[in-house]
């Protein structure tokens, strides 16, 4: 009797030990599944270095790097030949997700297509975190746009972490005029947009994001809607490496 | 008297063959809930623009409340109304087929009118609800085990926050009164069944329609505004939010009809004899936290109208650009949010108060003063909404009233503690299991009530509302206090719901992995909080590495014990030790029938006598 008690004991053991593991191994399950959907949707662009250049912090390899800022995301082909699941949305292109050099000095182009109204915090109409201050529109320099000439922002910035340099650059990208809008390039696609280029200095390895500052999502609350909530068209990471 | 039984003699019950009712079971509600899910969509969605935010919310949303109509409709929820419209009603063999005699465990598949079917569908549900709920924390805080540690995105991450939260309140609110109110509370006041058991039916499967919706999120886009949905946030949120507002508005409808029915139930279906000063404690508890959301939930579903109505018909309710305001939104969520607090706590600690007579063999010290505290707590906690607003800028003059009527409420609850506390006085406690939740009910809820009392202090809320220390203080109130709770009412009535003993072994080794567990992760989370760390956030900074590891730590703990339940429930229910009448020698009524539970409770009325706590002394 007390054998066969204790038969049932560790059997009832073993059934719970089996049942806790069983228990872990859905939890982990759901874990791993929830971590591949959290895979990087995003296009990766990688900066090319060609030369260096003599900085403060002495000689640095010069990397460039080129992107576009469109109107919609049918312009940006960066979500599919007729735009994704939402081609009406503002977007960069052709990716997204930029990869730069460590310890480098990244000259970075924007050609800007977009049309804008007014930003919502005059402070991201600076240039913040670029070399001198400054950058170029279609080769004149300047340090900041009035707030009502902006289209969108790139801003780049990370999390004050121990572990990883900090980096943060603004630059406001000058708004296209109604009738610059309509004097199209050779090719008859796309509007002659603005040629924005800037530079700045990456520091060690680390991992940062970037977004638009300027509030150009759907017509809901100060249009911070749809894309403005969404990585992979007007917001993006940088990967220092 | 007149009974199902009595009307249609003692034979044994046909099956009415030819009633549709014998047809319809939850396969059939699924079916029929996805066809008119479906159908809407995909009908409603060929005349619209699908581009258009407000038309994908609309189909979305109008969809979702079909799928609710058809499972309703298909599982038979309205054929009963519906006789009533052509003047007649159900036979009284539908009635006793509704009431699920003699089917076997197919009448948990059905619309059953039997209050102790309904209480095991709650269980059932309830545990489904909280092990989706835990395993989402368990993916929250595998998150949060190193800064930037990037296992889910933070979109993602902020969804998972947002169901987590939802899922764990809505499985909270019902998690003593869904199960216990609907299976021992009928029983302990000597009912033969609810009042309106088709009501009763009906709230349980409206629960359940709302689940699918729920969980349709994930599919949608998810849920990115937490559980609270502040506008205009949720208003400008992408498909999912749709999931969400359908919930809660289907949910709303659910705890109203549980709610009229419990609170109806007890006013007037108590045994002869039962004075109200007669009435077991747990059924004092758990009617007055559903008399308490009857007045309150009806304001969070109003909200979620009028977020639905932003989303899709582009009114302006929460849009101060067009004279709107989002302190609405806030007031509409905390006017239900705060209420819903004790909705959770008080059927809690009422079965703990039930629980610790029973295994110190002592009169339960002070019914009165019990009552008064319960009261004092019901009252007091309908004027303390605007304690969670205290930095939102509204009307700063009024922070210093809703912070007196805040910190008035450690009264009452104080009034809770020192009968709990007197009841254990001088006691000699038989240390099973529901007894061991006493005492961890008396450690949890005494640092989540001091801790309470921070910040319902403005200057102090100035500085920690919005943090960690927000978190750990509300968890060790609604888990360390209100779970602790009802884990120890599912031990305590487990051999009256299912026959069997839960298993010791696996129960103590659950009790205190989830204990030890809670208290290193909510310990640590107090840390993380005070110093800074803000809430719902993804990434943290690096100073707070230490505190977030030690937190996730003790969640894995608490994982591993919550899953240690799970295993002794259903071991327990399968092939636990057969269950003697009366396990604890307990005196409320529950224990002096058989199990299983006959149909209508009784053979004969009950007449009560005497107090349910009488021991220790001779009867009055």
């Amino acid at each position: 009797m007390t054998t066969t008690t204790s038969t049932r004991n560790n059997k009832s053991a073993i059934g719970g030990l089996i049942f806790v593991l069983l228990g872990v191994i859905v939890v982990s399950t759901v874990g791993v599944v929830l971590h591949t959907l959290s895979a990087d949707p995003q296009k990766k662009l990688y900066a090319t270095v060609s030369g260096t250049m003599s900085t403060p912090q002495g000689v640095l390899p010069h990397a460039f790097i080129e992107e576009g800022v469109y109107p919609d995301s049918v312009l940006s082909k960066s979500h599919g030949a007729n735009g994704g699941s939402h081609p009406g949305w503002p977007s960069y292109g052709p990716a997204t997700h930029l990869v730069l050099p460590a310890h480098s000095y990244v000259t970075m182009t924007l050609t800007v297509y977009d049309s804008g109204e007014k930003l919502n915090h005059a402070y991201f109409g600076k240039v913040v975190g670029t070399v001198d201050g400054t950058m170029t529109i279609d080769g004149t320099q300047v340090s900041a746009l009035p707030a009502d000439g902006v289209q969108h922002t790139f801003t780049l910035h990370g999390l004050p972490t121990s572990t990883q340099d900090p980096l943060f650059v603004n630059v406001p990208l000058p708004k296209m005029t109604d009738d610059q809008m309509k004097v199209y390039d050779d090719k008859g696609t796309l509007p002659v947009g603005h040629k924005v280029v800037f530079s700045f200095i990456t520091g060690g390895k680390g991992e940062y994001v970037w977004n638009c500052e300027y509030p150009c999502g759907d017509g809901t609350y100060a249009k911070f809607g749809a894309v403005m909530g969404q990585l992979g068209y007007m917001s993006g990471k940088v990967s220092v490496a | 008297m007149t009974t199902l039984e009595h009307q249609v003699g003692s034979h044994p019950i046909p099956n009415p063959q030819k009633s549709l009712i014998t047809k319809l079971h939850m396969g059939t509600g699924l079916v029929i809930g996805a066809i008119f899910a479906f159908g809407t969509y995909y009908w409603l969605r060929s005349g619209q623009d699908m581009t258009v935010a407000r038309n994908v919310n609309k189909v979305l949303l109008i969809s979702m409340f079909m799928w609710s109509f058809g499972f309703m409709l298909g599982i038979g929820a309205f054929i009963g109304p519906f006789r009533w419209l052509i003047g007649k009603d159900l036979t009284a063999e539908e009635q006793l087929f509704l009431a699920g005699e003699g089917q076997g465990v197919s009448r948990y598949f059905r619309y059953c009118t039997d209050h102790k079917v309904v209480g095991i569908q709650y269980l059932v549900g309830v545990m489904a609800m909280l092990g989706v709920g835990g395993t989402l924390a368990m993916m929250i805080r595998t998150n949060l085990i190193s800064p930037g540690s990037k296992f889910v995105t933070p979109v993602i991450y902020n969804s998972l926050v947002g169901l987590h939260g939802i899922t764990m309140i809505v499985a909270m609110i019902v998690v003593s009164t869904g199960p216990f109110g609907n299976f021992i509370l009928p029983i302990m006041i000597g009912a033969r069944d609810m009042a309106f058991p088709r009501l009763n039916a009906l709230s349980w499967w409206v629960l359940f329609t709302a689940i699918p919706v729920l969980c349709s999120a994930w599919f949608l886009g998810g849920i990115p505004t937490g559980w609270t949905a502040y506008a205009p946030l949720s208003v400008q949120a992408g498909p999912g939010m749709n999931a969400f507002v359908a919930t809660i508005i289907i949910f709303a409808i659910s705890t109203a009809v549980a709610g009229a029915n419990i609170t109806a139930t007890v006013v007037t279906m108590r045994a002869k004899g039962m004075k109200w000063n007669r009435v077991p404690i747990f059924v004092i508890g758990a009617t007055m936290s559903v008399a308490l959301a009857i007045p309150a939930f009806p304001t969070f579903m109003v909200s979620m109208i009028m977020t639905a109505l932003d989303r899709t018909a582009g009114t302006t309710y929460f849009d101060a650009n067009f004279g709107g305001s989002g302190w609405l939104y806030a007031h509409l969520f905390w006017i239900m949010g705060h209420p819903e607090v004790y909705v959770i706590l008080l059927p809690g600690v009422a079965i703990l108060m039930e629980v610790a007579p029973v295994f110190v063999r002592k009169p339960l010290f002070s019914y009165t003063a019990a009552i008064l505290g319960f009261a004092g707590i019901a009252g007091l906690s309908v004027l303390v909404w605007a304690h969670h607003m205290y930095m939102s800028g509204w009307l700063p003059m009024l922070n210093g009233p809703f912070m007196v009527t805040t910190e008035m409420i450690s009264v009452p609850t104080g009034l809770i503690f020192l009968v709990i506390l007197g009841t254990l006085w001088r006691g000699k406690p038989w240390m099973k299991l529901p007894m061991l939740s006493v005492y961890a009910f008396l450690w949890n809820m005494l640092i989540g009530g001091v801790t309470g009392v921070y910040l319902s202090d403005v200057p102090a809320d100035n500085y920690l509302h919005g943090s960690m220390y927000v978190t750990a203080h509300f968890h060790y109130t609604l888990m360390g206090a209100a779970l602790t709770g009802a884990i120890a009412g599912l031990v305590y009535w487990f051999p009256k719901m299912t026959g069997r003993m839960l298993n010791e072994r696996a129960g103590y080794i659950s009790f205190w992995f989830t204990q030890i567990g809670f208290q290193i992760l909510f310990l640590g989370m107090f840390i993380a909080g005070a110093e800074g760390q803000p809430r719902r956030v993804a990434d943290y900074a690096a100073v707070y590495r230490n505190s977030d590891r030690i937190s996730t730590m003790g969640a894995y703990l608490i994982g591993t014990g919550m899953i240690t339940l799970l295993w002794a429930v259903v071991h327990s229910w399968r092939k636990g030790a057969i269950a003697p009448m009366n396990p604890w020698g307990a005196k409320t009524l529950e224990w002096t029938v058989p199990f299983p539970v006959p149909l209508e409770n009784f053979d004969e009325a009950p007449i009560i006598t005497s107090d349910p706590y009488g021991y220790g002394r001779s009867e009055k």
